[in-house]
């Protein structure tokens, strides 16, 4: 039952996007994000949304993992659409009833800004699916460390994030066992009301507390022990290097979303 | 009443990138008052077949029936999980009340049993593992020893009166002498109670000398079951399969590799001392 909470769950393989350098990656990433929103027409989005296909065919993703990291969307997608159908007005009049009217505006601008919101979580799902959980906290930590001297902790960030990252599904696993532990002993999670359903969760979240305590405790431990100081002078076993393809792929790709904004496609 | 399985299947998450058939066609048959013990390897599907038994996993394939229940996706738990009691990894880490007795007590009023029973099987449960009441009731479960807490939380699962008690690993990170004196109380348990015992492990070392057959368990599959002596004379064949035989079993083994004629099933210290002792003697071994 915890299985669908697995967000960001790194998918191996070896694609041209999967050896992307990972902060390549990110930038590729944010300069869609921000183009998506700039871009108001059909074709825009065409482009936009055969850029993502063309990522997803050439990495050979299961197309059911990325229509899974959906499930969450699926009302907001409902509400944005349900939204815009109803209250933007213009063009032709497709149905009135007394002061409620439904527009061909409304519905255009809908569908349009619920594929928005598809492609944006798509896109950015693609990310922690084609990059490994550790090339990406090492990347995070790269573009942050020339914010060093502002006082941005960069490596203690990254640390954090790496730590958390690799305990999710260690908690998962202790919460679904302990789970099961309880409903061994005849506990029900699944019916009552929102009182007593809350009050049932008690057996699942003091033990679960508990042992998340007690690794920190010895994750802590264990890093003292081998040395770790933070991230003064302390040095990676594996350099991420950005090479002349990475460069040149996200020049190529900037310049043809800025020459599409331009001629207003 | 018994267990009973029939080609039971069992795969976690079909069509997925990471399916695996943790149980493949297993067929078996537990009957009422057995001592049974499970062994196989990390990954060979005991914890997986236990947890079918108390309805915590459905068959993907094949049919199970225990204590007469068919656990099928529409079962209802409640008498099944009454009849079967099972005992996880480490149950010490789901201790969560602010007391020994209350801990104990949680699955009895999760079924709804009137206070005075509820007080009485909890001191029973407590005193069958070896804890006294009326000293630890009121203490919290966390400042216990290890070796407390999880007799404390197998007393929370033999309160509830099973007809088949599984424990999975009980005696994993305690120290020999907790490992012994646990185990110890739980064959009492069994004899007194007349109740199923099936006791999942990877090493059968403490506990071969208290079951009456042990199944082992190889790739979701029996790959041999038998009385502890019939097991453990195969000791090639565990090898094979990621298994190390007891330390003595292997000293008999070697003897017996080297022409020396002891018997192959002596699973206790004391036998093999005499047995060794009259080859010695007389240069001949035999019983």
């Amino acid at each position: 039952m915890f299985k669908a909470a697995a967000i960001g769950q790194y998918y191996p393989g070896d694609s041209f996007f999967h050896r992307l350098e990972p902060r390549i990656k990110i930038g590729l990433i944010a300069i869609y994000v921000i183009s998506l929103f700039l871009f108001n027409t059909y074709r825009g989005y065409l482009a936009m949304s055969l850029f993502t296909l063309a990522v997803i065919v050439t990495s050979r993703l299961p197309y059911k993992l990325l229509l899974r990291g959906l499930k969450p969307l699926y009302f907001i997608l409902a509400f944005t659409l349900v939204l815009h159908i109803f209250l933007t007005k213009g063009g032709t009049v497709l149905f009135q009833w007394r002061k409620i009217s439904i527009e061909s505006q409304g519905v255009i601008s809908g569908l349009m800004m619920a594929w928005r919101l598809v492609l944006l979580v798509m896109t950015s799902s693609l990310l922690t699916l084609t990059t490994s959980p550790i090339a990406l906290t090492d990347a995070i930590e790269g573009l942050l460390s020339p914010l060093k001297p502002i006082g941005v902790p960069a490596h203690e960030l990254a640390m954090m994030m790496t730590i958390a990252l690799r305990f999710i599904p260690t908690l998962l696993e202790e919460a679904e066992k302990i789970m099961k532990a309880q409903m061994a002993r005849g506990a029900d999670f699944e019916s009552g009301n929102l009182i007593q359903r809350a009050k049932s969760m008690i057996p699942l979240l003091v033990p679960l507390f508990i042992s998340a305590f007690r690794r920190a405790d010895d994750l802590a431990l264990a890093m003292e022990a081998r040395c770790y100081r933070g991230g003064k002078g302390r040095t990676k076993m594996r350099v991420h290097k950005i090479a002349g393809k990475d460069w040149l792929t996200l020049a190529a790709f900037a310049g043809t979303v800025a020459v599409l904004l331009w001629l207003k496609a | 009443m018994s267990i009973i399985a029939v080609n039971l299947t069992h795969v976690y998450s079909p069509d997925t990138p990471w399916t695996t058939k943790a149980l493949d066609q297993v067929n078996l048959e537990i009957q009422d008052g057995e001592v049974i013990g499970l062994i196989g390897h990390t990954g060979s599907g005991k914890s997986t077949l236990v947890q079918h038994f108390n309805g915590l996993l459905k068959p993907t394939a094949g049919t199970l029936h225990v204590q007469g229940i068919e656990v099928t996706k529409g079962v209802n738990l409640r008498p099944l999980r009454q009849k079967v009691g099972l005992v996880f990894q480490y149950p010490e880490h789901q201790l969560f009340e602010e007391n020994v007795a209350l801990d104990v007590a949680f699955g009895l009023k999760n079924i709804g049993l009137p206070r005075e029973e509820i007080q009485q099987r909890v001191e029973q449960a407590l005193s069958a593992v070896g804890i006294d009441y009326q000293r630890f009731k009121d203490r919290s479960p966390f400042e216990l020893s290890g070796g407390q807490m999880r007799r404390v939380a197998i007393a929370g699962v033999l309160a509830m009166e099973p007809e088949v008690l599984i424990l999975d690993e009980p005696t994993a990170g305690l120290d020999p002498h907790t490992r012994k004196d646990l185990l110890e109380h739980l064959r009492l348990v069994q004899k007194e109670r007349g109740i199923t015992l099936i006791i999942v492990s990877h090493s059968m070392d403490d506990i071969a000398a208290m079951v009456n057959r042990i199944l082992v368990m190889d790739k979701g599959k029996i790959a041999a079951q038998g009385s502890p002596g019939e097991i453990f004379s195969q000791g090639e064949k565990l090898r094979r399969i990621g298994l190390d035989v007891p330390p003595l079993t292997q000293l008999i083994l070697a003897l017996r590799a080297r022409g020396i004629d002891l018997p192959a099933d002596i699973l206790d210290l004391e036998e093999a001392r005499a047995a060794i002792g009259r080859w010695l003697r007389g240069g001949k071994g035999n019983v």
